[in-house]
């Protein structure tokens, strides 16, 4: 496998996205070892529009980039997702990370998948469905994955707004009381 | 063949694990012809109790709760995502402690997967074994870190504990009676018959299909891709080591991918840890005594320097079961964190359970499970149920009971 250059991701996506490209950075980290080695990784934000097209284009450079997750942030009125990804694997010395930052209005809560060119990300975009409330359009599986079937609809854990969690801690509570009515020690309780 | 399809669950309490899971398998006769997974049955929601709540600091001791095994790894990837988002660097004498204590970690780990998997398939003799020979790395991570499991040692910047030329001498003391023992452990796994004959082209997965579902640690080496973060991304004191990714065709002539690749990779493994701690300790002897912590006094740290600090970062380390990965965003004037995300290595794993289930039989459902290095102890029930209704209830013992029974079927 042919390795693949910091600057040359960051440029081609560049090139490819155009408008749809905001911002992109090449982060040093701090200094490991005798030598002071640094590991150079790559951070970028796109429109939300385009995050298949970058992924695609990632694939050319390197068939199957590894994802190693997607991380959430709810930033008020919006949810970044961050799309941590890695190249150069399995190359010695050579590997690093892309994160591609996307902004999610919540009132257009929609994403396409990655899945058909990744499909290891299954899982993390099940996850940010069910935990965030994000639609990801065109996933093979998006039913629940860590949520229980029981949970209500339209409660999102990760959320940081005031109100979703207000609702969600009343709403546990009562969830406690409802599932737990069959349970003997509750049943004596009730009495 | 039975023309019926049986759907048969597993699962789902799963007592040590961050993604407990449940399975329901197809089955027809004794094929498993359709794997589903499902998770999340004991999710303790981790992220949410640090996110605004906890500063980084107190967030260390929440990771390492993450899970029991992995305590050395959760925090040594939380503490670099916090060190990236700072800009914070960590002297050199503790990253080199900062490794010994990952490698050791590493040693029980695999050692204690090597049992469990002697367990699955009826090996019992050989999981005592393994486990009594456990108990000795989990005495040398005591004497070094005051904890068995847990181990309290990890520090934004640094670590809290030194290691002396004293206690590096009776560390080596054990790991050469290691070294020893290898010998035998490696016969016991590699060499033997009812092994083979119960992991050899069982639970397959191949290279491709370790490419696309982004396998991560022993499992997707075991199946020829070389991912190790430790050789692809060196970090800390990993950089000025000589590490090579193992792979099965260090022992076979070919990859199959399956479980027996996996014992290979786990077995040597055993080997390289032991090798790595031994070139720390020469470069750490060599290294002079001094800082272990970037900051000493933890009130400047927290009230300070993390107040100031405003940024985002990521962690990777490479844990026994494969790659954690930690992401961190810190905001100004708080010292609480604004997001954490933590992704366990068998997040990614999971779903290579698919491919691996697929085409093997019910009694080789515990050891594919355990190959993956998972906690196992989510096989508490099995139901089997019927097109006409009537089920009946399988417990785990009644599983290991089957396999065990298959493993002398084929002694015959």
């Amino acid at each position: 496998m042919k390795a693949v250059k910091q600057e040359d991701v960051l440029n081609t996506l560049k090139d490819t996205l155009k408008d749809n490209f905001i911002d992109g950075r090449i982060k040093d980290s701090s200094p490991a070892g005798k030598n002071r080695v640094m590991l150079r990784n790559v951070w970028m934000k796109i429109k939300k529009e385009s995050i298949r097209q970058a992924v695609k284009k990632l694939a050319e450079l390197q068939e199957y980039p590894h994802i190693s997750v997607i991380s959430n942030d709810d930033i008020g009125d919006n949810i970044i997702l961050n799309y941590h990804l890695t190249m150069n694997y399995a190359i010695r010395h050579r590997e690093f990370i892309i994160t591609i930052k996307t902004e999610i209005p919540k009132s257009d809560m929609h994403i396409d998948t990655i899945t058909d060119i990744i499909p290891g990300a299954e899982l993390t975009e099940r996850e940010k469905q069910e935990m965030l409330g994000i639609i990801v359009d065109g996933i093979p599986d998006g039913r629940r994955a860590f949520m229980p079937r029981t949970y209500p609809e339209g409660y999102y854990p990760l959320r940081k707004d005031k109100e979703n969690v207000e609702k969600l801690s009343s709403m546990v509570r009562e969830l406690y009381v409802e599932d737990r009515a069959h349970l003997p020690w509750k049943k004596e309780a009730k009495k | 063949m039975s023309e019926t399809k049986y759907f048969v669950p597993v699962g789902p309490i799963h007592p040590a694990f961050k993604e407990p899971f449940k399975f329901t398998f197809g089955i027809e006769g004794e094929k498993i012809v359709d794997v589903d997974l499902q998770m999340g049955e004991n999710h303790r929601g981790m992220e949410w109790m640090a996110m605004k709540k906890r500063n980084p600091i107190q967030v260390i001791y929440l990771a390492e709760r993450i899970c029991g095994i992995c305590s050395a790894s959760h925090p040594f990837a939380f503490t670099r995502a916090v060190e990236d988002a700072m800009n914070l660097e960590v002297p050199l004498r503790a990253q080199y402690i900062r490794v010994i204590i990952a490698e050791l970690e590493r040693i029980h780990s695999h050692i204690l997967w090597a049992g469990v998997g002697a367990h699955e398939i009826g090996f019992d003799t050989l999981l005592h074994l393994t486990w009594l020979l456990r108990e000795k790395v989990m005495d040398i991570l005591e004497m070094l870190t005051g904890n068995r499991v847990n181990y309290g040692i990890w520090q934004i910047g640094g670590v809290r504990r030194d290691i002396t030329k004293e206690k590096i001498t009776s560390v080596k003391r054990v790991l050469d009676e290691y070294k020893e023992k290898f010998n035998k452990v490696y016969d016991l796994f590699l060499r033997d018959k009812t092994i083979a004959m119960r992991t050899v082209d069982v639970g397959v997965m191949t290279y491709r299909q370790a490419l696309e579902l982004c396998a991560v640690g022993p499992t997707t080496r075991a199946s020829g891709v070389p991912k190790d973060i430790r050789v692809d991304m060196p970090y800390e004191g990993y950089v000025d080591l000589e590490i090579e990714p193992v792979l099965p065709t260090m022992v076979r002539d070919e990859t199959h991918g399956d479980v027996y690749d996996r014992v290979i990779v786990r077995v040597l493994e055993i080997a390289q840890s032991i090798d790595i701690i031994e070139q720390t300790f020469d470069i750490l002897l060599d290294t002079p005594e001094g800082d272990i912590l970037a900051e000493k006094n933890i009130a400047k740290l927290l009230n300070v320097m993390l107040k100031k600090a405003d940024g985002e970062g990521v962690g990777r380390h490479e844990a026994p079961r494969g790659e954690v990965y930690h992401y961190v965003r810190l905001e100004e004037g708080k010292t609480e964190i604004e997001t954490w995300k933590a992704r366990a290595p068998t997040f990614n794993n999971v779903y290579t359970w698919v491919p691996q289930m697929l085409g093997n039989e019910i009694a080789d459902i515990p050891i594919i499970t355990a190959a993956i290095d998972p906690c196992i102890a989510c096989m508490d029930r099995v139901t089997v149920v019927d097109e006409t209704k009537n089920s009946q209830i399988l417990t785990k013992e009644d599983m290991h009971r089957m396999s065990i029974e298959k493993t002398r079927r084929l002694r015959i």
